[in-house]
């Protein structure tokens, strides 16, 4: 018993130590990729699943969502006239990232000139 | 210090053998000036493939946001510069760079040049090589903070076979043309970004950020002149 707990206690000692990567990027280069190789609704979708899955993966890792990868997100719901979706997400990358702010800003600002031209 | 480093690099160009330098020693403005946000431009293609620019542009986010900087979305980067006209980075490479401070609020601007991508067959064999340079520019001062350029070349000269005589050879030139054909060019440029981006001192985010001016490995030949 008492050499189990040892042994235990030193694996997590052990997998403790190991760094944890700063960010969880998944599949993001292969599936961007697939986009620029074949511009399709179907691979830019599966990308979209892509971009999701990274933010989810993120925060049950507890990691920060890798920069830019809300705000690809949030201008891809733009595109497709999602305005509520595009404005959590791009909203997102602010608070993650505040060096964004000007940034994210004008594209909402874009975003909005696009709501009032479209309504 | 400096005085010291000055004598080397003259006399390594005598002896003409590879000097590597520290970041800190090679990097000093990026120290003093710490900048926490890149924006990456659309790279500058000076190779013989139109595919390298849209191909590579996939593969620079991970590894810069690693080394710890905040990097602004380059899809949407490349849109905006789009719409404004600006289909080629060559059209700004002169631009005043505070002007993108002005835009995009970014610290510093990280041009990259495709110098090769591409494909060379010669008497019984080909290969495939990749080369790029990175130029980052402080939107402050307009000054270069850190540079560097790495290469990366696959032998895809086809195997030996057992088929004697001339049938043999054009037997190891098909394969040739199909191994060189096959060579994927993306993955081998990450590992031209992985290798180069080694020598850049760690952003903000990196844990280890600020205390690695002494670590060593920079070639002095590849750093950009």
């Amino acid at each position: 018993m008492k050499n189990t707990t040892i042994i235990l206690l030193f694996i997590f000692l052990i997998v403790g130590c190991t760094p944890q990567p700063m960010y969880y990027w998944g599949d993001y280069s292969n599936s961007l990729y697939k986009v620029k190789k074949d511009a399709t609704p179907e691979t830019l979708d599966k990308h979209k699943i892509e971009l999701q899955e990274i933010i989810k993966k993120s925060n049950e890792r507890g990691l920060r969502v890798p920069p830019g990868i809300n705000a690809e997100l949030g201008y891809i719901f733009l595109l497709q006239a999602q305005y509520d979706q595009a404005m959590i997400y791009l909203n997102k990358e602010k608070s993650t990232y505040p060096e964004s702010t000007k940034f994210i800003d004008d594209l909402l600002q874009n975003l909005k000139e696009g709501e009032e031209n479209d309504g | 210090m400096v005085k010291n480093v000055i004598i080397i690099l003259s006399l390594t160009m005598f002896i003409g053998c590879a000097t590597t330098i520290t970041k800190g020693e090679a990097f000093p403005k990026m120290y003093k000036e710490k900048p926490l946000s890149i924006l990456v431009l659309p790279p500058i293609n000076q190779s013989t493939s139109p595919d390298a620019k849209e191909y590579y542009s996939t593969t620079i986010a991970e590894p810069l946001s690693l080394a710890g900087y905040y990097v602004f979305p380059i899809e949407i980067v490349n849109e905006v510069l789009k719409q404004e006209g600006i289909y080629d980075t060559e059209l700004i490479v002169d631009l005043d760079a505070s002007k993108f401070k002005e835009y995009f609020g970014a610290d510093a601007v990280l041009f990259t040049r495709i110098i090769q991508w591409n494909t060379s067959y010669y008497v019984v064999g080909g290969n495939v090589k990749v080369h790029i340079a990175f130029d980052l520019i402080s939107t402050d001062t307009g000054e270069v903070l850190w540079s560097y350029n790495g290469e990366l070349t696959v032998d895809t000269t086809g195997g030996g076979n057992n088929v004697g005589g001339a049938a043999g050879l054009l037997l190891q030139l098909a394969e040739t043309a199909v191994k060189t054909a096959a060579q994927d060019y993306t993955p081998m440029a990450k590992k031209v970004n992985t290798m180069v981006l080694t020598t850049i001192p760690f952003g903000f985010y990196h844990p280890q950020f600020g205390t690695d001016q002494s670590l060593t490995g920079v070639k002095v030949e590849n750093v950009n002149k």
